[in-house]
């Protein structure tokens, strides 16, 4: 059984998202223990940056780009950009750290309220997973809500806790992201479909 | 820009300098303000900020340097600012 932070690197892996952008604090740095190789770390100074970056990634490569940032102050500095990366139609999977789970009832020092509506209405999707093994799953939603056309940003809240517990291994879903059928993928359905009179 | 030198990307940042928010000291006239206040930025040493985030910047005050500057900048392989003064 993988972790759920082993999980997600291979699930980030297979969705070519292996640059992070981001600006870390506490409630991140499990995320970071056995950086893989393959993976880079794109630091700025301020969230705000952060996400302008992540954003120009995006539009660049045409795929989604990868944020992590800190619990709600991190979010709020970067706001700014998440606005513009709505209105711009960027894919962004954004991520942002938590306080542990079992703290949370005790509202902890730099523990983010509510942390799903602080990026809304900019965000097409947010979410903080009930259980911590549904991390990876919920990378794999958000990243294809935020690739879905029209794209926009997509936020996932993480516990601190939950990058050292056990969950399944999540794979990349065969997902149309275009409004219109997508005739490659009628194809690969038509070829799963067996006639029977 | 501290990301972009630490970086070291072969990226041009033009900056067209007139010295405030002139949009908005336009706008102002559609709302017969006469006074705008919050609209002028003099003074910011955009060179010296490039500077303190480890990137080089270039400051041009005449037309005639703003080719040449841009070509060198251009070909850089190392993040440039180009801080072009217009008239307001």
């Amino acid at each position: 059984m993988p972790t759920v932070r082993e999980a997600a690197v291979c699930l980030l892996r297979e969705l070519g998202m292996t640059t992070i952008f981001g600006n870390p604090g506490s409630t991140e740095l499990p995320l970071f223990r056995d950086f893989p190789d393959d993976f880079r770390y794109v630091l700025g100074l301020q969230e705000s940056v952060v996400v302008g970056m992540a954003d120009g990634d995006a539009q660049g490569t045409r795929n989604a780009a990868l944020i992590n940032l800190h619990s709600a102050a991190g979010v709020g500095h970067a706001m700014g950009n998440i606005f513009t990366a709505y209105r711009n139609r960027t894919p962004l999977v954004i991520t942002a750290g938590q306080q542990a789970r079992s703290i949370l009832p005790y509202e902890p020092f730099l523990f983010a309220s509510e942390a799903t509506k602080l990026p809304e209405p900019y965000v097409k999707w947010a979410i903080e997973p009930a259980r911590g093994e549904d991390v990876p799953a919920a990378i794999a939603r958000a990243y294809n809500v935020a690739m879905q056309a029209p794209c926009g940003p997509t936020f996932v809240s993480i516990p601190v806790d939950d990058w050292d517990r056990t969950t399944e291994a999540v794979r990349r879903h065969t997902v149309s992201h275009s409004l219109h059928p997508d005739p490659s993928l009628v194809d690969v359905l038509d070829s799963g479909v067996v006639v029977r009179r | 820009m501290w990301s972009a030198a630490d970086l070291k990307l072969p990226v041009t940042v033009v900056i067209v300098n007139n010295g405030g928010y002139a949009a908005l000291a336009e706008f102002s006239s559609h709302f017969t303000i006469k006074r705008l206040v919050g609209t002028k930025l003099p003074g910011i040493d955009f060179v010296g900020l490039a500077s303190a985030l480890g990137c080089t910047g270039v400051r041009i005050e005449r037309p005639q340097d703003l080719a040449p500057a841009l070509s060198r900048a251009l070909q850089s392989s190392v993040p440039i600012v180009v801080d072009v003064l217009v008239s307001t």
